[in-house]
């Protein structure tokens, strides 16, 4: 590898490092003026150009690159196909090849506005609203087979528009799995040890559970734990390491006194022992709305003055979150706001009319004097 | 009943190190580096480890320092057995110390040789989840396998190919004598010759170039660490 050169289309900007991933190394790519993530992952590799293919162990790691192919086309290809703009994700034939060996995915940088872990400290209203965002982004991955199963506050990225509202990115798929296609051995399952839900806790000591979009549930759980207050549920320290564990074996795990009472009850049956207890997405949702309707009228709402020009942060949500809703899952329906009409346009356009007339009037003046 | 209820299990990690460096005379830096910091190394990784939400429950270290056969004889390479840290910290200080950077003959070194005496390393082999990192600092090329093999104490054990070496190393689909799912490779290596194939080739395989003749003097010790807490 050249340092800093070209990978397939896309400029190396930065050095390769293995921070935050234990499968992969990642940099940031430039291509016609965008920037990229581009992750190459350190397993397979392709066997040599003029490998002898007649030998088992090349065609051992030919097959596994043909499987692993196939799969990330497949994540990708059914992701794309549910992404409404807040999934990020490789897209298109250009966005898998290899590389030097290896395989390299690439989706678009973003850079969050607002830190994961600042989340907490957007408004009640904002911080609700990006939830629901968040449901129906995880709604639509589980609707299509995936479980994403690296649900966390990391893997979401807040950026703000030019009107100043917030809009929710959840990025990295790659340790995602189809449902019809679970993984078989823990050695290929993977997620941060802070959000495994209790049934992956168990797969990984190779206890025999079946792993579904649940396990998305329970971290989704935590993760709106996170959103509200900025901590975990507290739990029993350090007996046990996280927040699944405790769980697993009936230990005390304990909400944070500032969530609503109607957050917390959706939160308590997200973070249940059994999957099959938990919520469904749909259920999270219709939640998040009566959460809302609760914060509606209190002081924890965004004012009329908070809505206007000035501080527009409610009509912009709203307008992105009906546009989600019509384009992807119609878990619940939205409200209508009517858009303010831009008049600006006539109003050039008659006071140009005006002058080309007066010109024209005056030249004929002209010509007659 | 619900299944999932009441059950203690061990998600620690156990964590075996070979250090392979080159003590072949420019490697100075890269030797300072680790013998500064060899009394630190189980507090360190413990701490980068515990920010990520894992634990070590084992950490055990060896060393292995490597030169050129033709050029330094037996002594070419030498390792040490596993060290239980931080019990054995003062073993594994005593044992970098008693590195020395000199000799080494030509420029490139018995690079290959070394990393295969590292893949039979007795790694542990325990229930538990595990890593087993080969964590290899060269500021040189490799010879080709074999290069010396006519300079007395040259292992007969040693790979003939390197083929034969790749498929020590193994693949997921193919495994070689070591954990498939365990086994890490950190080179902080020159980007070329054999290096640069093994990066490209290897699966679970991480090179941090490193120019040629300058002991690894720009790879700090908290790179160092990141990299390997990062492949735990």
């Amino acid at each position: 590898m050249s340092e800093l050169g070209m990978i397939y289309a896309y400029w190396q900007l930065t050095p390769f490092t293995t921070q935050g991933s234990g499968t992969a190394q990642w940099c940031q790519g430039e291509r016609d003026g965008n920037l990229y993530f581009i992750k190459e992952f350190l397993s397979p590799t392709l066997p040599p150009e003029g490998a002898d293919m007649n030998q088992p162990m090349n065609q051992a790691r030919r097959d596994a690159c043909i499987r692993f192919y196939k799969h990330m086309r497949r994540l990708y290809g059914t992701l794309q196909s549910v992404n409404n703009g807040c999934l990020i994700c490789p897209d298109g034939d250009e966005e898998l090849f290899v590389h030097d060996g290896h395989y390299c995915a690439v989706s678009p940088f973003i850079t969050p506005d607002i830190p994961p872990e600042s989340i907490c400290t957007l408004t009640p209203w904002e911080r609700i609203v990006l939830a629901r965002t968040l449901v129906l982004s995880l709604s639509a991955v589980h609707d299509a087979g995936i479980v994403h199963s690296d649900i966390k506050l990391d893997n979401l990225m807040v950026t703000r528009n030019v009107t100043g509202a917030c809009n929710l990115k959840l990025i990295d798929f790659d340790s995602g799995f189809f449902t019809d296609d679970p993984p078989l051995s823990p050695e290929t399952l993977h997620g941060d040890f802070a959000y495994l839900a209790p049934e992956t806790l168990m797969f990984m000591v190779e206890e025999p559970v079946p792993l579904t979009a649940k396990l998305d549930v329970f971290a989704l759980g935590l993760v709106l734990h996170q959103m509200w207050c900025g901590a975990f549920p507290a739990y029993p320290t350090p007996d046990f390491r996280c927040v699944g564990e405790a769980i697993l074996e009936n230990a005390p795990v304990t909400l944070d006194a500032s969530l609503p009472e109607s957050l917390a009850d959706i939160i308590v049956q997200m973070l249940a022992v059994d999957p099959n207890a938990r919520p469904t997405l749909a259920e999270v949702y219709q939640q998040l709305e009566t959460v809302m309707a609760e914060l509606d009228g209190t002081s924890l709402a965004p004012s009329s003055q908070e809505g206007s020009e000035a501080m527009p942060y409610e009509e912009p949500y709203q307008e992105a979150y009906e546009d989600q809703v019509q384009e992807q899952v119609p878990v619940a329906p939205a409200p209508r706001i009517p858009r303010r009409k831009d008049r600006s346009g006539w109003v050039i356009g008659i006071a140009a009319a005006v002058l080309i007339l007066s010109a024209l009037v005056i030249s004929l003046l002209i010509l007659k004097g | 009943m619900s299944v999932y209820q009441h059950r203690r299990f061990s998600y620690d990690y156990e964590v075996d190190i070979c250090l392979v460096i080159d003590r072949t005379g420019s490697m100075r830096p890269i030797l300072d580096t680790v013998k500064n910091n060899a009394v630190n190394l189980h507090r360190d990784i413990k701490t980068r480890m515990e920010l990520k939400g894992k634990t070590v429950s084992a950490l055990r270290v060896r060393v292995i320092a490597f030169g050129d056969y033709a050029a330094d004889g037996p002594e070419a390479i030498v390792g040490s057995d596993f060290m239980t840290l931080p019990e054995q910290t003062e073993n594994l200080e005593a044992c970098v110390d008693g590195i020395r950077a000199e000799g080494g003959g030509d420029i490139p070194e018995d690079g290959l040789e070394a990393l295969a005496f590292a893949i039979r390393s007795k790694w542990n082999r325990g229930p538990g989840k595990r890593r087993h990192i080969i964590c290899l600092f060269t500021d040189a090329p490799a010879h080709d396998l074999g290069f010396g093999e006519q300079a007395e104490g040259y292992p007969l054990s040693a790979p003939k190919t390197y083929e034969e070496l790749s498929a020590m190393w193994g693949f997921a689909q193919y495994p070689g004598e070591m954990d498939t799912y365990a086994k890490r490779l950190l080179l902080f290596a020159p980007d070329e010759g054999w290096w640069q194939r093994i990066r490209t080739e290897w699966e679970n395989c991480i090179l941090r170039p490193a120019a040629r003749d300058t002991g690894l003097q720009d790879v700090s010790y908290a790179e160092m660490l990141d990299t390997i807490a990062n492949s735990i």
